[in-house]
């Protein structure tokens, strides 16, 4: 991994020993993160033998018997039978947005990639913790690198390494990645897109709407850099796109200012909606904040969530 | 539209930083990668022509705003009436006081150079085209400059600090009722440059009508505490003639016209230029006081003494000179009655003790051949002529001719007395003891010789106690004041046991003494540039004490020398008289002229009257000095000095009071004000109108609050 100023970073940068120190205090809450995570709106619809006691249900003919819970029957003098979740392993696929923009940072700050890569890196982390599987993908039009789903303990040092050597670079493909999935039909789980939202939105919706509707959990993660979000100019300012040097806008800040803060905030706004109507999880943080902190506060909301279904 | 500090407007081009900055921040414009290109390009969507014109209009509100500031502090303001320009119409008519009291004050810095000070400063801001008038009021008003367009400022001011002071007075209540249709005419802007003298304004108040306003304007006061002024007023010698030797009494008459007592002033007597003799003066408050000064000088020619006053408020009637003839003698003739040849009877016994004790020598007698005393060149010889043995050019050379009282006087001789007087020569007439009247009051009458007819003759006892006796005062001639104090003799004393009752004097005639009992004892007549001068009392020492006084003498030398002064022409004469000039030009004569202190000599054409040739030079009215007269020879120029000393009628410095200034501003519309920043403040206020700042200053916190509301709008 590059941080903006091109200089290649460690991998264990992308997960520094005082994450990785934080992320061994989860251990303990793995599982329950990991069950937060399964704890989504998205569960497995099969309904089956397992140890998971999902609910009651009155006794009909034809219901083994074995499952029939005497304790309650004879409490409410009717017969019920135990219905159970059944307890399949969790899949993962983190799809990391890898174009030049994702370079962006403000001064003193770690760039988008970097947060973002620490968020995969944290969620790559705590799902191969409780043996579940991830998989990871970094697109960009330059290049796109795929990891496949797996459980096994060394994955996560793949993936670190992937996140590590890889270089954000040139313009994003978000939606050609997710189309990837789609197109490889992987197991149905989590698709955790991590990306800065800077791109028409419309080509990456439609994909991860095909994914919901496949049965994916979608889970979009932004992460937004300071600048880019508080547009600080007072005076005129040479725009030089990341993902296209070619591109450039000298204009006077202060005279955009206002418009530019609407857009952007119009577009976080629209993807809120986007994200509420169809069911999935926004989640947004300022490369100021601290990234681990960010995902574990989500999945603590995701938690609560969960029980109280 | 004009402003009342222009000097800030250099400023103005400064309040286009706002496009400068525009331009350097455009073109400096800080770099930056940017990740969220989508969203600007999104933005800047939105960012349509319309923001393009919002930005514009935001630029120029600051390019307006600091252009606000900048006309705040240099205060804009409407242009009065009289604001002027070159088409403004406006007509700047200054009317400057050129009388003696300007030039009062500490030099370079006189009232006249604050006044020409404030001309030079109020040209100077008028426009380029306006139109100007300088009337310098002096005797008479003069326009210097007339209804002039104003093209270089620099050469008005040339003019201005050309223009010179006069020495006489001005009277406003004279000069401005001449000059008041120009200063009521429309579009004039009238500035009156004066002081306060109260000589200056009085009698204005009366002069003016009543209500018309028609000297609204200015006026420049350049006074200031300088009303403390002493002068010499005049400086004269008894007579134009003197004799080497002898004390010239010079009457300086001195004036405190201020009212702060004068103490120990200084008074220095200059002869000829050089230092002489110094007295110390003190005056009262509006006190005049006379002061007899005796000069002698050592040498014949022409002399003068020059009088200076210690250094006060106004200098130039600090000084006076007086112009003299000196002698080496009085040349006195006496013509007399052959058959007196007693040693008392006849005039000739006092005339030759009087010339004995003028210088101690002999005197001879030529006619009888008799020597008497050992002669020399330098002894002035007093021919003694018979009457009847006269001839033609025998008086020539005498300046007076003493016609002693005697029975031989012929027609002949009355002729030839005639011509002597008409050349200039002064004939005293001495009737005494044996006169024939008959043949006096004939002939000499027939000559136009008798200033007044001879009655009869009295004869008295000699020593008795019927006589006639002279005062001490009431002396005409000045030089003949000598003796109202006893200093140079007691007159009183002389006694006439014979003297001559004379009529009533002929037109023309003069008593110029009187016996004590009011009767004429001398009486003057001049005869063109001669004159008669006619004893009642004689010179005959057989008629009374005369001989027997001392005293008599030197009241005979000044007689004598007065009368003979009768034929020099006053070495003093007033500004605006002419001075004259009697000579006989000499073989190698050229010309004449007269100069006047140091400026250029104007020529003199004598004009040739029988003995000689009479010079007349006009003085100037307001001029006084030192003058003097030049005969122009082959061999160089001979200087005749004539004193010219003007009246002192400006030399009363005493303000106007509180009471009568007020009262004369109120009537006459002048706006008073002391120097040039007041003038200024009030002119500003008539030619900037109303000012505006403050609406600049509203006009400034709009151009801010907009461009506070536009940028909330890109913030």
């Amino acid at each position: 991994m590059a941080d903006p100023t091109g200089t290649p970073v460690a991998w264990n940068e992308v997960l520094p020993a005082s994450a990785q120190e934080e992320l061994r205090h989860m251990e303990l809450m793995a599982r329950r993160m990991v069950s937060a995570l399964r704890h989504g709106m998205h569960r497995s619809r099969m309904v089956g033998v397992s140890t998971d006691f999902n609910h009651h249900k009155l006794y009909s003919p034809g219901d083994a018997l074995k499952h029939m819970d005497w304790k309650a029957s004879a409490r409410h003098d009717r017969f019920y039978v135990k219905r159970y979740i059944e307890d399949r392993s969790l899949a993962v696929r983190i799809v990391l947005d890898g174009s030049a923009s994702m370079l962006q940072a403000a001064d003193g700050m770690p760039s988008k990639y970097r947060q973002a890569a620490r968020v995969a890196a944290c969620l790559s982390y705590l799902v191969i913790k409780e043996r579940d599987a991830v998989g990871l993908s970094l697109t960009s039009t330059a290049a796109t690198t795929w990891l496949p789903v797996s459980s096994r303990s060394n994955h996560m040092l793949r993936i670190l390494q992937v996140l590590a050597r890889t270089q954000a670079q040139a313009q994003d493909s978000l939606a050609a990645g997710l189309r990837v999935i789609l197109d490889r039909n992987e197991t149905r789980g989590i698709v955790a897109v991590i990306t800065d939202l800077m791109y028409d939105p419309e080509p990456v919706r439609k994909e991860l709407g095909r994914l919901h509707a496949q049965g994916h959990e979608v889970l979009v993660i932004q992460a937004r850099d300071v600048m880019e979000e508080d547009f600080p100019f007072t005076r005129w300012v040479q725009f030089f796109d990341l993902e296209n040097p070619a591109v450039k806008h000298r204009l006077d800040a202060v005279l955009l200012k206002r418009i530019y803060r609407e857009e952007y905030q119009d577009l976080l706004q629209d993807w809120r909606l986007w994200a509420r109507k169809f069911g999935m999880h926004y989640v947004s943080f300022r490369n100021e904040e601290d990234a681990v902190e960010a995902l574990t506060s989500y999945l603590a909301v995701r938690a609560r969530m969960g029980r109280e279904k | 539209m004009t402003f009342l500090q222009p000097g800030l407007l250099w400023v103005l081009p400064f309040a286009l930083a706002p496009i400068v900055i525009y331009y350097l921040m455009r073109y400096r414009s800080l770099r930056v990668t940017w990740g969220s290109n989508y969203i600007l390009e999104r933005a800047l969507a939105r960012f349509q022509k319309k923001v393009y014109v919002e930005q514009l209009l935001l630029l120029l509100l600051r390019t307006l705003v600091a252009i606000a500031i900048v006309l705040a502090f240099a205060r804009p303001a409407s242009k009065g009436k009289n604001a002027g320009g070159a088409n403004a119409g406006i007509h700047h008519i200054m009317l400057v006081d050129a009388s003696a009291s300007m030039q009062a004050g500490e030099s370079g810095n006189t009232r006249w150079d604050r006044a020409i000070e404030v001309m030079t400063r109020y040209s100077a801001s008028w426009g380029r085209g306006e139109r100007w008038s300088v009337c310098v009021a002096g005797a008479k008003p003069v326009w210097s400059v007339d209804g002039e367009t104003q093209l270089d400022p620099a050469r008005t001011q040339a003019i201005l600090r050309g223009l010179t002071p006069g020495q006489g007075a001005v009277s406003w209540a004279q000069i401005l009722p001449l000059i008041r249709n120009r200063l009521s005419a429309p579009g004039v802007e009238l500035l009156v440059i004066s002081d306060d003298q109260a000589l200056t304004w009085a009698g204005l108040e009366q002069s003016l009508p009543a209500g018309t306003g028609s000297l609204s304007g200015y006026w420049v006061n350049t006074a200031r505490a300088d009303y403390e002024n002493s002068a010499v007023v005049q400086a004269r010698f008894g007579s134009s003639l003197g004799v080497v030797g002898q004390p010239c009494r010079l009457s300086v008459e001195l004036r405190n016209y201020g009212s702060e007592p004068v103490e120990g002033r200084p008074l220095e007597i200059l002869r000829d230029g050089a230092f002489y003799a110094r007295e110390s003066v003190s005056l009262l408050p509006s006190q005049s006081r006379t002061l007899p000064v005796d000069v002698i000088f050592d040498e014949p020619g022409s002399h003068y003494v020059t009088v200076r006053l210690g250094k006060d408020v106004l200098v130039m009637d600090n000084t006076a000179s007086a112009g003299i003839d000196i002698r080496s003698a009085v040349k006195v003739a006496l013509l007399r009655d052959k058959g007196k040849s007693g040693k008392f009877d006849s005039a000739w016994p006092l005339l030759d003790l009087a010339s004995r004790a003028w210088r101690g020598e002999a005197v001879k007698s030529r006619t009888t051949g008799e020597s008497q005393g050992t002669t020399t060149e330098s002894v002035p010889v007093v021919p003694v002529l018979n009457e009847g043995e006269v001839k033609g050019g025998d008086l020539t050379d005498a300046d007076v001719v003493v016609l002693d009282g005697g029975r031989t006087l012929t027609p002949e001789l009355g002729v030839l007395l005639r011509d002597y007087v008409t050349a200039g020569g002064t004939l005293v007439l001495a009737p005494a003891g044996a006169t024939d009247l008959e043949a006096w009051n004939r002939i000499l009458a027939e000559n136009r010789l008798l200033p007044a007819p001879l009655s009869r003759i009295h004869t008295e006892r000699l020593a008795g106690e019927r006589y006639q006796t002279l005062t001490r005062s009431d002396w005409l001639p000045s030089a003949m004041r000598a003796f109202e104090t006893e200093e140079d003799g007691d007159i009183g004393n002389i006694r006439f046991y014979s003297w001559v009752e004379l009529g009533k004097p002929n037109p023309g005639a003069q008593v110029v003494k009187t016996f004590t009992d009011r009767t004429p004892f001398l009486v003057r007549q001049d005869e063109g540039p001669g004159a008669v001068l006619l004893l009642a009392g004689g010179l005959n020492g057989a008629g009374g004490n005369l001989l027997g006084r001392e005293f008599c003498l030197p009241y005979l030398m000044r007689l004598m020398t007065d009368a003979a002064s009768g034929s020099v022409l006053p070495r003093v004469v007033g500004n605006g008289e002419s001075a004259n000039f009697f000579f006989r030009p000499p073989a190698d004569f050229k010309g004449t002229a007269f100069q006047l202190d140091t400026r250029e000599p104007a020529g003199v054409t004598p004009r040739r009257i029988k003995a000689g040739m009479l010079a007349t030079a006009p003085v100037p009215a307001g001029t006084w000095g030192l003058g003097a007269f030049l005969v122009l020879r082959e061999s160089g120029v001979n200087r005749v000095w004539v004193g010219v000393q003007g009246g002192r009628e400006d030399s009363d410095l005493r303000p106007l009071t509180p009471e009568a200034k007020s009262r004369l501003t109120t009537q006459s519309h002048l706006i008073e004000v002391a120097d040039w920043p007041q003038l200024e403040e009030k002119l500003k206020a008539v030619r900037t109108g109303g000012e505006f700042h403050h609406w600049v200053i509203l006009a400034l916190l709009a151009f801010l609050l907009g461009e506070m509301i536009l940028e909330r709008r890109f913030i």
